[in-house]
């Protein structure tokens, strides 16, 4: 084995090590009778962190997916703003002051689809390859 | 742990299992520890550490149980705390009886945490803020002697148009409590009021604060009697009380961004026409991935002395940092710092925060390094 080889190899086998999780994009979706058509980021951001418990004037019980989901890390990242370990740390000050709790969390993308189709005042968030017409997209992060 | 203590726990262990069978629905359980290690480079005590080894002095566990029925805007808390420099007691470090009456308002009734600084209610939750140790400066007992009431706490919020904010009004007492400061121990005779603001938009927060304790006494008559030494210290109190009724007003400021950290906080404590001291921090760091380097500034001012005699606690500190994220519910944190107590012409009583009296050691213009390291998780 010549040592372009060598290299190739080493550049496939280090490739190969990475998990590759992408998604298409995250979906934030409602049941489709809820009166909202369009959410902004901030006011999904502000539900998810328990500063408020209404988007555009109606309440909703924001659906959380497990830790460790990718789907989780990256709706978090790219709506919320915050990482793993920032997350746990805003709500462990929420939680030992009496201020708040997370929203309580389902296991995956179908778990929150099937319980957003089945409930008009729940909100949450899928891989946005799995939308289909059983709920209504409110917001898209890319 | 004395035999009653561990017959409390247990039963409250037991209580909560059975709970959970019956309530599972409505009783959540949560809990947070930190094993750490410190070590100085004085012999004399300092904030509890020495020049040996120290195992006990940061370690800490809690275990706080919420019981939220399924209607009505109640809820009861508990927070059991147990901590390695008390021999691992167990105490109930709250105990309250909330409420979320609307959207804005809430109340707690019992045994909560006094709202004295920008960090109180998490103080013991390490994971929450970058140091291991909070700036003693501003933070430690020799500041404010006390870290809970019995009492009531109103709170308000809302959403203004520009930022987020909520007011706070609390009133309470103390129940006897001994605190150790200089090497002395006093009991704490205290009631309280006050109120705090918090003003917060995306990652700002600006959060001001009064507090009144027209009502505090610290009693040490005991060690009086048993150390007449004392009596030329505290001439000015033979009978061993000192009464400090405070006011204490506070300014902070938290940025955090997720990349860029500032934290800033000066608390003024005015013991009525006898002293006032200054005492402030602040803290930059930046985070890198997993790693938050940070650097701190922490100084006790002392800008009016009392004149009768009392301890002079001036002296600054710099602390280096790192908080390592391991994993979401666990960091790992190194510190070194240095403090320094500043030499006081014609002061006697310089003591900063060493654990011993001035009279019988001078600790004008001595400084101490410590190291500190520790491991902090919630469950």
């Amino acid at each position: 084995m010549n040592l372009r080889s060598l290299l190739l190899f080493m550049v496939y086998v280090f490739c190969a090590s990475v998990p590759v999780i992408a998604t298409a994009g995250v979906a934030v979706i409602v049941h489709p009778d809820t009166n909202i058509q369009e959410a902004d980021a901030d006011s999904i951001k502000r539900l998810y962190l328990g500063k408020t418990s209404k988007v555009l004037g109606i309440k909703l019980n924001p659906v959380d997916q497990a830790e460790g989901n990718a789907i989780r890390d990256e709706f978090y990242e790219k709506v919320v703003e915050k990482d793993a370990s920032q997350l746990k740390a805003y709500w462990a000050q929420l939680i030992f002051t009496g201020g708040g709790s997370p929203p309580s969390s389902v296991n995956n993308d179908n778990a929150v689809k099937q319980l957003v189709s089945s409930k008009t005042n729940a909100i949450g968030y899928i891989d946005s390859s799995l939308v289909d017409s059983s709920i209504k997209v409110v917001f898209i992060a890319n | 742990m004395n035999l009653e203590k561990t017959r409390i726990l247990v039963y409250i262990l037991a209580v909560i299992l059975y709970s959970n069978v019956a309530y599972s629905r409505s009783l959540s359980h949560n809990g947070f520890l930190t094993a750490g290690f410190s070590q100085t480079d004085n012999e004399i005590s300092f904030i509890g550490v020495t020049d040996e080894m120290n195992f006990s002095d940061l370690s800490l566990i809690g275990i706080q149980t919420t019981f939220k029925p399924s209607e009505g805007p109640f809820q009861f808390v508990t927070q059991l705390l147990a901590r390695g420099n008390q021999g691992w007691d167990v105490d109930a470090e709250w105990a309250y009886v909330g409420a979320r009456l609307t959207d804005s308002f809430e109340f707690q009734v019992g045994k909560v945490r006094a709202p004295m600084f920008m960090i109180s209610e998490t103080l013991d939750v390490g994971i929450t803020y970058p140091w291991i140790r909070p700036p003693e400066e501003l933070y430690g007992f020799n500041n404010i002697p006390f870290t809970t009431i019995n009492g009531l706490k109103f709170k308000y919020r809302n959403e203004g148009q520009y930022f987020d904010y909520d007011l706070l009004i609390y009133g309470g007492e103390n129940p006897e409590e001994t605190v150790t400061s200089n090497g002395l121990e006093y009991l704490i005779v205290l009631k309280i009021a006050g109120i705090e603001a918090n003003f917060v938009r995306d990652n700002f927060k600006l959060r001001l604060s009064y507090h009144d304790a027209y009502d505090l006494f610290l009693d040490f008559a005991a060690e009086l009697a048993a150390n007449p030494t004392l009596a030329t210290l505290f001439a000015g109190y033979p009978n061993g009380i000192i009464e400090s009724n405070s006011t204490f007003s506070t300014l902070g400021l938290d940025y955090n961004d997720g990349r860029f950290l500032l934290m800033a906080e000066v608390g003024q404590r005015k013991v009525r026409e006898n002293s006032t001291n200054v005492n402030w921090f602040v803290t930059v760091g930046y985070q890198f991935g997993r790693f938050l380097p940070h650097l701190t500034h922490s100084v006790i001012n002392i800008t009016e002395v009392e004149t009768n005699g009392t301890i002079n606690n001036e002296q600054q500190s710099t602390i280096l940092g790192v908080k390592i994220s391991v994993t979401p519910a666990i960091v790992v944190k190194a510190e070194l710092s240095h403090t320094h107590v500043p030499d006081i012409p014609d002061d006697s009583l310089a003591a900063g925060l060493f654990d011993a009296l001035p009279v019988l050691v001078s600790f004008e213009d001595d400084k101490v390094n410590m190291v500190n390291l520790a491991i902090n998780m919630v469950f």
